[in-house]
């Protein structure tokens, strides 16, 4: 018995291959121009790290693989040393402070009911100002020992002139106040968004239970807040980790060494120094320190939230 | 293990890499301007120079008649002053084109011309300039084994500088003398390191400057690390270090070790600690450039040294010191550390060993330069700094000092010109220059390749010991240790030592 052909449809019909194809064509390039902007620049500094590579060597050197001789000596360097606890000293200062105010001032502002949207403008405005700048108009103006405003406030009212700039200690605090001046604005805007994430039935459901107001602040606000703040707080501790324009700026990593950061140390190496080499595995040491430190940080953070 | 890579293939195949990326992501071509089919297809021939923001705008203003009368066009790229030394630094080292003419630090002159990066100055060019009239000092570094590869535009030096005012004082100098056992001099300052330290001290600390406040000092020293801190140090060390039967300075030129720990640099070090602690303004320690002129022609201290002390002071938008200044070459010393002998020599006159601190601008033309541009390029260069050129640049607010014989004995054009020096300041500063450029004593700046390493390796510990955080013997100690580890990355100390004898025109 004949039976007629039967037709069945087709499982990859030929709109979806061509749709398909052009996924690719449109996706290719751009992951081609990612990957030579970054993957290509990130594999040679890498593979700059184990050479001898210099950019101002007068003669005809070969660059020579020398295996971990950079690290070698970035782990016996105490000048490099130096940089790194600086950038610790400067980070520890500077995101607490942060956390601190921007926690103060965004729990006020979820409070008030006018003026929120001037103020969240206002808070915005530090964040737009470029560091150089306000390194030059904050820093080295209000700073300047000599005819500084700050100073002359301070002797106005019969106290010595500090010396912001020409002290090891106040010059890290005269980099600190800025930094604070300007990245407190990014905790208070993250905290205050947190803020207003929070259910307000919850905390009318905590009074009618009899909790106070700490009560409340401690079980019901800081556990919804956490996620949002520390994701505010790794992204502040990264930049604090990487600064360098205010310290150009401002002290230029002095007096002697003791403002100067690794990002500013790695500069001075590769860009200025013309040592490829040893700036490349500065770069990817702090890569790495930022790395486990990141990731460090997220399992902990998940962990304590409850999350693991 | 050595690769097959050498350093510039390496560093080609990085700039190929960057330049794909770029392609890629502009969609347009980056052909060196002036080359090729693009060249081709314009009428019009584009002359592209590079150099700092503010001494190339008053270059573009001058040349521009002359571009547009011959039909050309010029484009410039404005750069700040490290960013321009950076730039052509990179660009010498990737082998890659930034301009066809560009304005370079000479210090930079052993890492530019030994990447074969310039043209030779051709000999027509040397004559149409008069080349002959420009002062050995500044001929030295135009040149590289005898070649010359650039072309003078600054002769960049430390002037001493006073008030002559305060100095001829009679009041005032009865006091000073009562003190110190000699008069001040409004002739010519400070003559040594040591009478400096005594006028630093003396006009500390009360109201010389009748304002109400106490704000007058003794003197103000450029000292900021990553600013100018290198100058500042050597133009105070080198009447010490710098032995007049002694080529060297900064390095052996037997052995290519470092000097820099010697005792005629830790001597110093130890009065300069002390003399910008205790009589400069407040923050003296970490003043700039910028800083240390301001406190002078703001008339809060007595006496500094700075490039361009002499054309800033005459400005009454930056001075109020117009007329009251005084300039001399840079103080010497009876004692002067022989490091040979390892033993301090001293001099009945004293010995100067004037600093030609940052040893100038120069013009120089890229080995990338463009066939097509290749004659407009020259022309450009020499109608630049051909002399009557010079003379209208130096003397006028430009920020470029006097390189020829001839700019010697222009006192007229200083006197009265845009500077407006007058008669006596304008002698007192071209003496001052003469003085300097012709000194045969004088001490070249570090030129011999690396200088920006050795630059940051001195400036940290000197800046260190500005801050208490060293004495100044150890933080010499770091930098000589520095120079050395510098010196052997580099190709090693008598590798350093041969480019150093090199620089000196050995």
């Amino acid at each position: 018995m004949a039976t007629e052909p039967q037709i069945y449809p087709s499982k990859r019909p030929r709109f979806e291959i061509r749709d398909n194809l052009w996924k690719w064509i449109f996706l290719v390039p751009a992951v081609a121009i990612i990957l030579i902007l970054l993957a290509v620049p990130v594999l040679w500094t890498l593979y700059a790290a184990f050479t001898d590579l210099h950019l101002y060597r007068i003669g005809d050197f070969d660059t020579k693989f020398v295996g971990l001789a950079n690290f070698e000596k970035l782990l016996s360097n105490r000048s490099f040393w130096r940089t790194a606890r600086n950038t610790v000293v400067f980070m520890l200062g500077v995101v607490p402070t942060q956390l601190i105010i921007g926690l103060t001032v965004a729990l006020a502002l979820n409070n008030i009911t006018r003026g929120q949207k001037l103020f969240r403008t206002w808070f915005l405005m530090p964040l737009m100002v470029s560091p150089v700048v306000v390194s030059f108009i904050v820093g080295r103006m209000l700073f300047q020992e000599d005819i500084g405003p700050i100073n002359d406030i301070l002797r106005s009212f019969g106290f010595e002139g500090v010396p912001w700039l020409t002290s090891p200690t106040w010059a890290m605090v005269a980099l600190m106040a800025i930094d604070v001046w300007q990245w407190s604005s990014f905790m208070i805007l993250m905290l205050l968004a947190a803020l207003q994430g929070v259910p307000p039935d919850l905390h009318e459901a905590a009074r009618v239970d009899g909790a106070n107001q700490l009560q409340a602040f401690w079980r019901i606000t800081v556990p919804l807040i956490m996620p949002i703040t520390m994701t505010a707080l790794l992204i502040r501790i990264i930049d604090a980790f990487k600064v360098v324009e205010i310290i150009m700026v401002l002290t230029g990593g002095g007096p002697g060494q003791a403002t100067e950061s690794v990002t500013l140390a790695i500069y001075r190496t590769g860009v200025k120094g013309g040592d490829l080499a040893f700036g490349s595995s500065q770069a990817y040491f702090l890569l790495i320190v930022l790395m486990i430190f990141g990731g460090a940080y997220l399992v902990l953070t998940r962990r304590a939230m409850g999350k693991d | 293990m050595e690769s097959k890579v050498s350093r510039r293939q390496f560093l080609r195949l990085v700039g190929g890499a960057a330049g794909a990326a770029a392609l890629a992501a502009c969609a347009a071509p980056m052909a060196p301007a002036g080359s090729g089919e693009e060249a081709m297809s314009t009428e019009k021939i584009v002359i592209r120079y590079a150099g700092l923001d503010g001494m190339g705008a008053r270059v573009e203003a001058f040349m521009l008649p002359w571009v547009e009368d011959n039909g050309y066009e010029l484009e410039r790229g404005a750069f700040g002053q490290q960013e321009l030394t950076d730039k052509i630094m990179q660009s010498v080292a990737t082998d890659t084109y930034l301009a066809d003419i560009f304005q370079f630090p000479s210090n930079a002159r052993a890492d530019v011309i030994n990447a074969g990066a310039l043209q030779e100055i051709p000999q027509e060019v040397l004559e149409a300039i008069d080349f002959e009239d420009v002062l050995p000092g500044i001929v030295n570094t135009l040149s590289w084994e005898g070649k010359i590869y650039a072309l003078p535009y600054d002769g960049d030096i430390h002037y001493y500088s006073f008030r002559k005012d305060l100095f001829a004082n009679e009041d005032i100098n009865s006091r000073f003398k009562d003190s110190y056992g000699f008069d001040l001099s409004p002739d010519t300052g400070a003559v040594t390191w040591d009478q400096w330290r005594n006028i630093c001290e003396f006009f500390s600390g009360w109201d010389w400057n009748e304002n109400g406040e106490e704000d007058d000092f003794g003197a103000a020293c450029m000292t900021k690390r990553g600013d100018t801190l290198w100058w500042g140090f050597n133009s105070r060390a080198t009447a010490y270090a710098k032995h007049p039967d002694d080529d060297a300075y900064f390095i052996d030129l037997d052995t290519g070790e470092a000097r820099l720990n010697n005792p005629g640099f830790v001597r110093a070090l130890t009065e300069w600690v002390e003399e910008m602690q205790n009589w400069a303004p407040p923050g003296g320690t970490n003043f700039t450039y910028g800083d240390s002129l301001n406190a002078m022609n703001g008339g809060r201290v007595a006496q500094t040294y700075n490039w361009d002390a002499v054309t800033s002071a005459t400005s009454p938008e930056t001075s109020v010191i117009q007329g009251l200044q005084g300039y001399n070459i840079l103080p010497g010393s009876h004692e002067v550390f022989n490091s040979k002998s390892g033993e301090w020599d001293y001099f009945d006159v004293p010995s100067h060993a004037p600093f030609h601190a940052f040893g100038g601008w120069v013009i120089a033309v890229s080995a990338q330069v463009d066939e097509l541009a290749y004659d407009a390029v020259w022309g450009f260069v020499t109608h630049l700094t051909k002399p009557e050129s010079g003379l209208a640049f130096v003397t006028d607010l430009t920020g470029a000092s006097p390189y020829r014989f001839s700019q010697m004995e222009a006192v007229e054009e200083f006197a009265t010109g845009p500077l407006q020096l007058g008669e006596e300041v304008a002698m007192d500063y071209l003496n001052a220059a003469r003085e300097t450029l012709d000194h045969p004593n004088a001490v070249t700046d570090q030129a011999f390749g690396g200088w920006v390493q050795y630059r940051d390796a001195l400036e940290l510990g000197v800046s260190k010991a500005l801050a208490n955080e060293l004495p100044p013997q150890d933080a010499l100690d770091e930098v000589a240790a520095a120079f050395n580890e510098i010196s052997e990355r580099m190709g090693g100390l008598q590798h350093q030592a041969e480019l150093y004898a090199r620089t000196l025109g050995k």
